[in-house]
């Protein structure tokens, strides 16, 4: 018997569904137990009933062997009694119990039986007061079952038994002749007691079960779960792997790509450039003026590619890892020659004035040279781009930042400018600071892009402060040896680092 | 169904046994007066009791046990005999059962021999168990069983009728059931 | 009047490169592989060797280093161009013995400089 709360379900949530399933799996746990518990208890009964039997024919043999009559013995009746009312009536429910375990009529029967024993024993001893403890033993040991209604069988044996006896018998019972009500009321009120107990302690005990049944199949969902998500995410994990695996061979095939790509976009780009710089010579020797306009268009259409080409493989590289650095060691103030010498004159066809503030101690750097050099270009042809009638100011000074010896560049212009949004922006790759500026100032939109990421490479920082109408101010700060470098005796040694 | 059958089976068989131990035996025969002749000899100053019992009646055994009671309970200190009847073919002390031994320990209770159920035969009785009383004047004032039924000890009417008349404490019954096996075997 | 060997597998690049020198008064040979390259160079002994990288037969790396290793022709500086952007190459070019090294698309002035400066320590060593 279930004490099943009823659960009226209306919408369908996970928590419902597998409640529902939890309650439905306590159910079946609770029945097996049940059931378990009922057969083992008919097998421990079938025992008894065996035991009893075979007490009762030596207890009738022992106490009454023989009946007499003067000169004359029998075997007393009680004997045949024990050996073929108790045979009947604990054979039968024995069998049952040995061979229908677990079924109602098996223990209803067994009880009807056990009662039956007790009435047939309490004859057989000639009604010693020990032996009508049987009943209340008798009832007690039914409750193993913990299903109270085997009490019932039992209980009506036992009514009914003293009813026949008081109606047939009334002396046998009541040691007078007329029954007296409150003696059977007495009687009755003993068994009605124990029965009480009885029924209550296999209903709680029935709860108990229950609740042990809901707790398993609780766990048992638990686990279910736990195992269900430690398989996905063993699945995940393996699909992870995969992916990572899958991520990794597209890096190498991007890297296998752009090492072919390169050549195969240069090869043919140097052909355009240096036929049309020879087709140039060309016509300035022979005159054909008109020829040169064109000419140069083509130049500058094919060096705008180049430039395309180089910072679209630049930026290709360092996103997949493969950009290295080239360390050297180099004088900071040299550099800064060389690159006005380049600079200079693009910055000052503009009508700009190109100033460097640069102390003369300032010493040398090593680092990547290369790119050092491409980031100041690249900051310094912007504030030429974007500034005229205006000032470009270059400023260079050593710095100590959260202790380590690094150099400052700022690029400074009077130029146009940009606005907060603007300059949150201008880092990313393929953004100019709005649609309209490729029309105007040309260039690809990869080298801020590029420069930030030289930057990163190298281990140094860069910031942009800007004002529209006002001008922009770019501020590079690069350790002056580089990250590996300090490995390592970098003087002239030329080192890669991968 | 089996079962019904098998209840059938079993009730008719308790049936039986009940029928049997609540069968009572022949009733006594008693002379309401003290008989004479009889060796035992009465009390004058009070009542005497005289039982009469097969020494291997095993339901007598109860019936002991309710004298017992009876004498506890009434306190009176009533001269006591059993007889334990020795039928033919037994030698001379088979009569000394678990049975005398028994007796021998209720206080008050004197087991005494009863040849070939000479004195049986001379109180009327033919029944193991069966318990007279004879008041002082020689007048019977009970004659019956004081079991329930046949082998069983606890209360009953004849212990209780007996406990009366010894303390003179109420009326009771003059005649109960006796239950025990014959004292004699049938057509003796 | 010195003479430049030119190492390329590329036609119009080769052709183009070739033209502009001789305007430049430079006496121009041609190799179009490794190998061809090789055996121009001991036969011919130019002043100056342009060696592009990526060469059907023996790529440029080799060339330059079978050339190097070669007493007759050690002595002939090599300027290696590379169309690929790898860093790796330039160390890798001159570790196989080239003198310098430059990317492609040429930059025509930067190369110009880069022969008159090797052709002239030459000069000056001699």
């Amino acid at each position: 018997m279930n004490p099943q709360a009823g659960v009226t379900m209306t919408t369908h949530s996970p928590k419902d569904v597998s409640n529902k399933s939890i309650q439905s799996r306590a159910a079946a746990l609770f029945a097996e137990n049940e059931q378990e518990l009922h057969r083992r208890t008919d097998r421990l009964f079938a025992a008894l009933m065996l035991v009893q039997w075979v007490a009762s024919i030596a207890f009738a043999i022992w106490v009454s062997p023989l009946t007499w009559e003067g000169p004359v013995s029998r075997t007393h009746l009680h004997v045949w009694a024990a050996i073929v009312v108790g045979g009947a009536i604990s054979v039968f429910p024995a069998l049952l119990g040995l061979l229908r375990p677990g079924h109602t009529s098996t223990r209803f029967t067994i009880a009807t039986a056990q009662m039956l024993m007790g009435a047939l024993l309490i004859h057989l001893t000639g009604g010693r007061i020990e032996t009508h403890f049987h009943v209340f033993g008798s009832l007690a040991f039914l409750a193993f079952y913990r299903d109270w209604r085997v009490l019932i069988p039992a209980t009506v044996v036992v009514a009914a038994d003293h009813l026949l006896r008081g109606i047939y018998w009334p002396e046998s019972v009541y040691g007078v002749v007329v029954a007296s009500q409150w003696r059977w009321l007495e009687h009755a009120a003993w068994v009605v007691f124990e029965d009480s107990i009885l029924v209550v302690a296999c209903r709680r005990s029935v709860v108990e079960m229950w609740q042990s049944a809901e707790r398993t199949a609780a766990l048992e969902e638990t686990r279910d779960v736990q195992r269900r998500n430690a398989e996905q995410l063993h699945r995940l994990v393996d699909q992870l792997r995969i992916t990572q695996q899958q991520a990794e061979a597209a890096t190498r095939a991007k890297s296998d790509f752009l090492a072919s790509m390169s050549h195969e976009l240069r090869t043919p780009l140097n052909a355009i450039i240096l036929y049309s710089e020879l087709l140039q010579e060309e016509a300035r020797d022979q005159g054909h003026e008109s020829s040169i306009a064109d000419l140069e268009r083509i130049q500058s259409a094919g060096k705008h590619l180049m430039e395309l080409i180089n910072d679209i493989l630049d930026l290709s590289k360092i996103e997949a890892g493969k950009m290295a650095l080239s360390i050297e060691t180099f004088d900071v103030r040299d550099m800064f020659n060389e690159l006005f010498d380049t600079a200079g004159p693009l910055v000052r066809t503009k009508g700009n004035v190109l100033t460097l503030q640069c102390p003369d101690d300032i010493g040398p750097m090593t680092t990547d040279q290369m790119k050092t050099r491409q980031i100041l270009l690249n900051l310094l042809g912007n504030a030429g781009k974007f500034t005229h009638d205006g000032t470009v100011t270059v400023a260079v000074r050593s710095v100590a930042v959260r202790g380590v010896d690094s150099i400052e560049f700022t690029v400074a212009d009077t130029g146009v400018g940009m606005t907060l949004a603007q300059t949150e922006r201008i880092f990313d790759a393929f953004t100019q600071a709005d649609v309209t500026t490729t029309r105007k100032y040309g260039g690809t939109g990869l080298g801020l892009a590029i420069v930030s990421r030289f930057c990163q490479l190298m281990g140094g920082t860069i910031a942009v402060e800007s004002e529209p109408g006002v001008g922009s101010c770019f501020t590079v700060v690069l350790p002056r040896v580089a990250e590996a470098a300090h490995d390592r005796a970098a003087s002239d040694g030329v080192v890669a680092v991968a | 169904m089996l079962g019904l059958c098998w209840l059938a089976a079993v009730g008719a068989g308790l049936w039986v046994v009940r029928e049997y131990d609540n069968a009572p035996g022949v009733a006594a025969n008693a002379p309401v007066r003290w008989p004479a002749g009889t060796p035992l000899a009465p009390d004058a100053a009070g009542p005497t009791l005289v039982m009469l019992a097969h020494p291997m009646c095993p339901c007598t055994r109860a019936s002991l046990d309710e004298l017992a009671e009876a004498l506890a309970r009434s306190k009176a200190s009533a001269r006591t005999y059993v007889l334990f009847i020795r039928p033919s073919g037994f030698a001379e002390g088979w009569e000394r059962s678990e049975l005398w031994q028994k007796a021998a320990r209720i206080p008050g209770v004197t087991p005494i021999r009863d040849d070939l159920g000479v004195e049986a035969a001379r109180f009327g009785t033919s029944t193991s168990g069966q318990t007279l009383l004879y008041a002082a004047d020689g007048t019977l004032l009970f004659s019956g069983g004081i079991t329930g039924s046949r082998g069983h000890a606890g209360d009953n009417d004849g212990r209780s009728s007996l406990v009366a008349l010894l303390t003179r404490a109420g009326r009771g019954q003059s005649h109960t059931n006796v239950f025990g096996c014959p004292l004699f075997a049938r057509g003796a | 009047m010195s003479t430049i060997m030119i190492v390329e597998d590329n036609e119009p690049s080769r052709d183009a490169l070739s033209r502009r020198l001789a305007r430049r008064g430079y006496s121009v040979i041609e190799a179009c592989d490794g190998n061809q390259a090789v055996a121009l160079a001991l036969s011919q002994r130019p002043d100056l060797i342009l060696m592009d990288l990526g060469l059907p037969g023996i790529d440029g790396w080799e060339a330059t280093r079978q050339l190097k290793a070669d007493a007759a022709v050690r002595h002939i500086p090599i300027i290696v161009l590379s169309a690929h952007a790898m860093t790796n190459d330039r160390e890798m070019a001159l570790a196989a013995g080239g003198d310098d090294f430059d990317t492609k698309p040429v930059r025509f002035q930067s190369l110009l400089a880069k022969i008159e400066q090797l052709l002239n320590a030459r000069v000056a060593r001699r």
